[in-house]
C-alpha cells in the first residue's frame, strides 16, 4: 500500500504540473485546478484504452515516413526515420534499456498529440537536430585544426608600424606567401580543386570583408602562449623541423618534445629589423641587464630549432652591439664624446633608413624577403657595426669610470686613429671601416680641433670639460715670470714616448709641469703628436701676445679678420674635401693605373728575380715582394710629386700612406702657418716693443764686460781700493762707484744696476782672490723679457762676471807695478852699503828674476784675458747675435740664451768637471796678487826664498796646465782651447 | 562514478533533444517542460492515450476558461 501511495504521490505531483502547464493555474486550491486534477486522474486510472502496442507504433511510424515519402517530403522523411531510431536506442531518465515500452509510449503520445504532420512547415526542423550534432563534434576544428583563423585578441596588437596600414586593400587574401615561404602545392590542395586558398568554414557566418581585412592587417599573437597556429604548406620542405624532430623521437628513447613557440620567417626578419634598428622589447630576442639572447623554444616550420638558433644568435651579437650604442647615445657627458656620439647617430640614421627600405619591401610583399637575404643585404652594416662596437668597447666601455675626461677623451681618439692605421693596412678589404671609422674620426675630433683654434688663435684655452690633453694652470697669471714655464700641463704621454717627450721637454724649456704619473697608463692624442710643440707654443704665445699691450693697429686690424677667418675644422674639412675630389677627375685613369701597375709588377718581379740569380737565390716570394716594394715607392713618389693622391671620394676611402699624408697635408699645414704667425708677431713684439735684444746686448754689456770703458771706471776703483789696503767690503761705496760708471755712458740702465755683498764661505776665504766673490752683480729685467733672462741666467752671467773680474785684477796688479820702483832700491843700496859687494850681485840678480817672474806672469794673466775676452766671449757673442736674429719662437730663443750661456760658462773653464783646471789658473791669479803685494812692498820686504818658492809655484801650474790643455787639445774635443794652449805653451817653454 | 553519472545524463539529454525534435515535426504542440513532464508521466506507466486525452482536454478547458475570463473582461 505504502508502495502505491507513493507512486500515487510521484504521478499525482506530476498530474499536477502537468494540469498547471497546460491550463496555467498556478493556485492548487483553484476550483477549476481541482476539477481538472480529478478529470485528469479519473481519465488516468479508470480508462478503457488498450496498452500500448509497439508493433502497431512502429507501424504508424513507417506509416508516416511512406506518407511523408509520398509527400516528396523527402528530407522530412529522412530526419523523421534516423530520429525515431535513435530515440528508440537511446536511454531514457527512470527507464533501464532502449526500445522499452516506455520509448514507445511516448512514441504513441506524440503522435496521439500530433496534428497533421505532413502539412506543416519542417524544414527548419532538421537543422536544429544537425546544430545539435555540430555541438556535439566540432567540424569545423577537426578540419581546420591547425590552421590560422585569426581569432586572436585584436586590439592587443603590439607596435604596429604605419606603413602596415597603407596597404593597398586591393590585395591578395591571406596566403602564404605572408610567412616568406614559397607557396608550394600540396597534394591536399591538388585534390580539393578549388583555389580559394583560405575560406575557413566558420568565417561563412560574419562578413567577410571584414574577415579579410583583419586576416590581411592583424598579425596572430605569436607572443602569447599557446598562440594558435598558423596554416602552412604540408610539403616536406616546410616542415624539416616535425621531420627532425620525429626523427629525434624514433632514434633517442629519453627525446621530450618541448613546448615551442612557432613563428613565421617573417616574423623573425621583422623582430630582426626592430633589434637591429634599436626597439627593446621583443618576442624572439630578450633583453636582460643590456644583454641580448635568443628565446629558447622559438621555432619556424622549415628549419630545426638549432639551425635558426645559430642564424638568430650571430643576428643578437649585433643586436647587443646596437643596444649598446644607443644606451651611450643617451647619455655623452663631454664634447670630445658628444661629437663622437654625433657621429654615430648620423651613422644610425643611415642604417635605420635602410632597415626601413627593407621592412617596406617586406610589407608590400611583391618579391621574396628571406631571413638569409636581409642578412646579405645588411652584411656591410654589420660589419660596420662590429668595427663600431669594437672601436667603441676599447675607447669608451673600457675606460674606467673614474677616469679624468682629459685621459678618456684622449684615449678614444687615439683607438679611432689607431683603429683607422690598423684597418688601412688591410688595404682594400676593410676599405668601408675604413671610410666609417675616416668620418667618425673626423667628427670625434672637432672639439679638439675648435679647443686648439680658440687657443691658438684668441689665446685663451676654452675646455670646461678638462678635456683637452693641455690644461692651463689657474694659480699662475699671465704677467707672473713663470709664466712660460708653469701655465700649462700637459697630460697624456704615452708609455712609449714618454722617455723622449721628457727630454724633448727639458731642452726646449717649454710647459710641462706634470708630465702625467708614469704608473697610469696614459695615451697621448697621436695624431695632434706632430704639431703637439707648435700648438703649445702657438697657444702660449698668443696667450701672452693678448696681454702685452702689442700695437694698436694690429688690434683694429683683430676684429674684421675674426670675422671672416675660418675655424681651424673647417679649414682642415675644406683641405680633406678638395683632397678627396682631386680623385673625381679622371675614374677612369684609376683602372688603366691598376692595369700598368699590374704589368709593370710582373716585369719588375723579372727583374728582380734575375738579380737574385745573380746571387744564387731563387725564391719568386721574395722576389714578387721586392718588386712589389719597388713599385709602391715608386708609386708614391710619383703621387707625392705629382700631388695627386688616390682617394676614392665616394668610399672615402684612404689608405694607410694617405691617411698620415691627409693629415700632414690637410691639417697640420693649417697649424703650422698659425705658429708662425703667432710666434713671428711674439718675436716681433718682444724684440720692437720689449727690446729684447737690447737687454740682452745690456747682460753683455755690464756681466760679460763688454762696455769696456764703463765697467773699467768700476773695477779700478776697487782694486785701487785694495792696493791702498782700504776697505772696498761696502755696498754703498760699490754701488755709488757703479751709479758713477753706468750713469755717465747708459743713464737709462744705472737704475736697473746694483750690486750686492754676499758672504762666502769662509773655507774659500784663504787666498786674496776668492775676495772678490763676494760681489753679485744685479740687473733687473722687466716683464716679459724676464722670461729670457731669467734670475738663473744672471747667476750664470755672474759667474763668468766674477771670472773676469778676478783676470783684470790679477792684470791690473802686474800693470800698475814699476820699474822706478827698484831702481830706487838699488840706488839707496848702492849709497848705503857700497863695500858691501858680495850682497849687491844677489840684490841685482833678484830684482832681475822678479822681472822676469812678472814678466811671465804677465804673458800669463794676458794670454788668458786674451782668450777669454776675445776667442770665447766675442766670438761667442757673435754667434749668439746671429741665432737670436733667427729665433722662430719664444722657446727656441729662451733656448738659444740658455745654449750661450752655457756655452761661456763652460769654455770660461767654470764648469764643476774641470773645476781642476780653474783651480790653477786661481792658483796662478792668486800667485799675481802675492807678487804685486811682494813688489810694492819694497826689496826688504821679500827674500830669495820666497822668489823660488813663487817661481816654482808658478812654474808648476804653468806645467800641469799647459800638460792638461795639450792633452784636450790633442784629442780634439776643445778646439776653442788651442789658442790658449798654444799661448801658454810659448810662455812655458821661453822660461 | 561521477564520470559515468555524467554520460548517462548526457546520453539522456540527448534523447531528450532527439525526442522534442520528434515532436517538433509530429507538430504536437508540445515544449521541451511539457515534454518531460509527459516522459515522466509515461514511465510511471500512464496510458499514453490517456494522457493525450487529458492533455488535449486541459488545451481545450484553459482555452475556453481563457476565452470566458476575455469575455469577462
Amino acid at each position: 500500500m505504502a508502495h502505491w501511495s507513493t507512486f500515487d504521490k510521484e504521478t499525482e505531483k506530476e498530474t499536477k504540473r502537468l494540469i498547471k502547464y497546460f491550463t496555467g493555474i498556478e493556485d492548487e486550491e483553484d476550483q477549476n485546478f481541482q476539477l481538472a486534477l480529478k478529470f485528469a486522474w479519473s481519465n488516468f486510472r479508470f480508462h478503457r484504452y488498450l496498452d500500448v502496442n509497439t508493433h502497431k507504433v512502429q507501424r504508424s511510424l513507417t506509416g508516416i515516413y511512406e506518407k511523408l515519402m509520398v509527400h516528396s517530403d523527402l528530407s522530412k522523411a529522412e530526419s523523421w526515420k534516423r530520429l525515431t531510431e535513435e530515440f528508440v536506442n537511446s536511454p531514457l531518465p527512470n527507464t533501464d534499456g532502449t526500445k522499452s515500452d516506455a520509448h514507445y509510449s511516448l512514441l504513441s503520445l506524440l503522435l496521439f498529440l500530433s496534428g497533421s504532420p505532413s502539412n506543416t512547415d519542417f524544414t527548419e526542423r532538421p537543422r536544429v537536430k544537425e546544430a545539435e550534432e555540430e555541438d556535439k563534434f566540432d567540424w569545423a576544428s577537426y578540419l581546420m585544426e591547425g590552421e590560422d583563423i585569426d581569432n586572436g585578441p585584436y586590439p592587443d596588437t603590439p607596435e604596429w608600424s604605419e606603413e602596415e596600414s597603407d596597404d593597398d586593400d586591393g590585395q591578395q587574401p591571406i596566403s602564404r606567401e605572408d610567412s616568406g615561404i614559397q607557396l608550394d602545392r600540396t597534394p591536399q590542395e591538388d585534390q580539393d580543386n578549388n583555389n580559394n586558398k583560405t575560406v575557413p568554414v566558420s568565417w561563412t557566418v560574419g562578413e567577410p570583408d571584414a574577415r579579410v581585412w583583419l586576416e590581411q592587417h592583424v598579425v596572430t599573437p605569436y607572443w602569447v602562449a599557446h598562440a594558435p597556429r598558423f596554416p602552412h604548406s604540408l610539403h616536406l620542405h616546410s616542415n624539416l623541423l616535425n621531420v627532425w624532430d620525429q626523427h629525434l623521437y624514433n632514434t633517442d628513447p629519453l627525446y621530450l618534445p618541448e613546448e615551442k613557440a612557432f613563428v613565421t620567417e617573417t616574423q623573425v626578419i621583422r623582430e630582426t629589423l626592430w633589434l637591429l634598428s634599436g626597439v627593446k622589447k621583443h618576442f624572439i630576442f630578450q633583453h636582460h641587464d643590456g644583454k641580448v639572447s635568443v628565446r629558447n623554444n622559438v621555432v619556424v616550420t622549415h628549419l630545426t630549432s638549432n639551425c635558426l638558433r645559430s642564424v638568430l644568435e650571430h643576428i643578437a651579437v649585433y643586436g647587443q652591439a646596437v643596444f649598446r650604442l644607443q644606451r651611450f647615445i643617451d647619455e655623452p657627458p663631454f664634447r670630445t664624446y658628444q661629437a663622437f656620439v654625433w657621429a654615430l647617430n648620423k651613422y644610425f640614421t643611415s642604417f635605420k633608413k635602410e632597415l626601413t627600405t627593407i621592412e617596406k619591401e617586406l610589407i608590400c610583399n611583391d618579391e621574396t624577403v628571406t631571413l638569409s637575404a636581409v642578412l646579405d643585404r645588411l652584411n656591410p652594416h654589420l660589419a660596420q657595426i662590429k668595427v663600431l662596437h669594437k672601436v667603441f668597447c676599447t675607447g669608451v666601455a673600457e675606460v674606467p669610470p673614474e677616469t679624468p675626461n682629459v685621459v678618456r677623451a684622449s684615449h678614444l681618439l687615439n683607438t679611432l686613429y689607431k683603429a683607422i692605421i690598423e684597418y688601412d693596412s688591410v688595404g682594400e678589404a676593410s676599405e668601408q671601416a675604413v671610410a666609417l671609422l675616416f668620418s667618425l674620426w673626423t667628427e670625434t675630433v672637432r672639439p679638439y680641433l675648435e679647443i686648439v683654434d680658440e687657443w691658438i688663435v684668441h689665446g685663451h684655452l676654452f675646455d670646461p670639460a678638462k678635456e683637452f690633453i693641455i690644461q692651463r694652470n689657474k694659480d699662475v697669471p699671465v704677467n707672473h715670470r713663470d709664466f712660460w714655464y708653469a701655465t700649462y700641463t700637459l697630460y697624456s704621454v704615452s708609455e712609449t714616448v714618454e722617455n723622449e717627450e721628457k727630454l724633448n721637454d727639458a731642452a726646449s724649456g717649454s710647459s710641462g709641469g706634470d708630465q702625467g704619473s708614469s704608473n697610469r697608463q696614459l695615451t697621448m692624442v697621436s695624431f695632434l703628436k706632430p704639431v703637439l710643440k707648435q700648438i703649445i707654443m702657438a697657444g702660449k704665445s698668443m696667450q701672452l701676445l693678448r696681454n702685452l699691450d702689442c700695437k694698436e693697429t694690429e688690434q683694429s686690424d683683430r676684429s674684421s679678420r675674426d670675422a671672416e677667418r675660418k675655424s681651424l675644422y673647417t679649414l682642415f674639412l675644406e683641405s680633406v674635401q678638395s683632397r678627396l675630389c682631386s680623385q673625381d677627375e679622371s675614374p677612369t685613369d684609376t683602372i688603366t693605373e691598376q692595369q700598368a701597375t699590374k704589368r709593370s709588377l710582373i716585369k719588375m718581379q723579372s727583374i728582380i728575380a734575375q738579380h737574385l740569380e745573380i746571387e744564387d737565390v731563387h725564391d719568386p716570394l721574395l722576389a714578387i715582394n721586392f718588386a712589389r716594394l719597388y713599385l709602391q715607392q715608386s708609386d708614391f713618389h710619383e703621387h707625392f710629386s705629382g700631388g695627386d693622391f688616390i682617394v676614392d671620394r665616394s668610399s672615402q676611402a684612404v689608405t694607410c700612406q694617405t691617411f698620415e699624408l691627409t693629415l700632414r697635408s690637410c691639417l697640420y699645414p693649417h697649424i703650422e702657418r698659425r705658429y708662425i704667425e703667432c710666434c713671428g708677431n711674439l718675436m716681433k713684439t718682444l724684440k720692437k716693443d720689449y727690446k729684447l735684444l737690447e737687454y740682452l746686448q745690456a747682460m753683455r754689456n755690464y756681466f760679460l764686460l763688454e762696455a769696456g770703458d764703463t765697467m773699467y771706471d768700476f773695477y779700478t776703483a776697487i782694486f785701487d781700493k785694495v792696493q791702498e789696503k782700504e776697505s772696498w767690503q761696502q755696498l754703498s761705496f760699490l754701488n755709488v762707484q757703479l751709479q758713477e760708471a753706468v750713469g755717465q755712458r747708459h743713464p737709462e740702465d744705472s737704475s736697473r744696476l746694483s750690486v750686492f755683498l754676499e758672504p762666502i764661505d769662509p773655507a774659500r776665504k784663504k787666498h786674496p782672490v776668492n775676495n772678490l766673490e763676494v760681489l753679485t752683480l744685479s740687473y733687473k729685467v722687466p716683464w716679459p723679457v724676464d722670461i729670457v733672462i731669467s734670475s738663473e741666467c744672471q747667476k750664470i752671467y755672474n759667474q763668468v762676471f766674477l771670472l773676469l773680474l778676478q783676470i783684470k785684477w790679477a792684470k791690473y796688479s802686474l800693470d800698475t807695478l814699476r820699474f822706478s820702483d827698484f831702481t830706487d832700491v838699488t840706488k839707496k843700496l848702492e849709497g848705503a852699503l857700497g863695500e858691501e859687494v858680495k850682497v849687491k850681485e844677489p840684490i841685482n840678480q833678484q830684482i832681475h828674476r822678479m822681472c822676469l817672474l812678472r814678466v811671465k806672469l804677465m804673458h800669463f794673466v794676458n794670454s788668458l784675458h786674451n782668450y777669454i775676452t776675445t776667442r770665447i766671449l766675442h766670438s761667442t757673442g757673435l754667434e749668439f747675435q746671429h741665432q737670436v736674429q733667427e729665433a722662430k719662437d719664444l722657446d727656441q730663443l729662451i733656448k738659444i740664451h740658455y745654449r750661450y750661456l752655457a756655452t761661456i760658462h763652460d769654455r770660461c773653464l767654470l764648469r764643476e768637471k774641470v773645476s781642476f783646471v780653474k783651480e790653477a789658473i786661481m792658483k796662478v791669479l792668486n800667485l799675481v796678487l802675492i807678487f804685486s803685494d811682494r813688489w810694492q812692498a819694497g826689496f826688504g820686504a821679500w827674500k830669495i826664498e820666497s822668489i823660488d818658492k813663487m817661481e816654482s809655484d808658478f812654474k808648476n801650474c804653468h806645467m800641469f796646465l799647459v800638460t792638461i790643455l795639450n792633452k784636450a787639445v790633442c784629442r780634439g774635443s776643445f778646439p776653442h782651447l788651442e789658442s790658449l794652449a798654444l799661448s801658454l805653451m810659448a810662455g812655458f817653454e821661453q822660461c | 562514478m561521477a564520470s559515468a553519472a555524467n554520460t548517462n545524463l548526457n546520453a539522456v539529454r540527448e534523447t531528450m533533444d532527439v525526442l522534442l525534435e520528434i515532436s517538433r515535426l509530429l507538430n504536437t504542440g508540445l515544449d521541451m517542460e511539457s515534454l518531460s513532464i509527459c516522459v515522466r508521466l509515461c514511465e510511471q506507466g500512464i496510458n499514453p492515450e490517456a494522457l493525450s486525452a487529458v492533455i488535449k482536454e486541459l488545451r481545450k478547458a484553459s482555452e475556453s476558461l481563457k476565452a470566458s475570463e476575455n469575455c469577462t473582461n
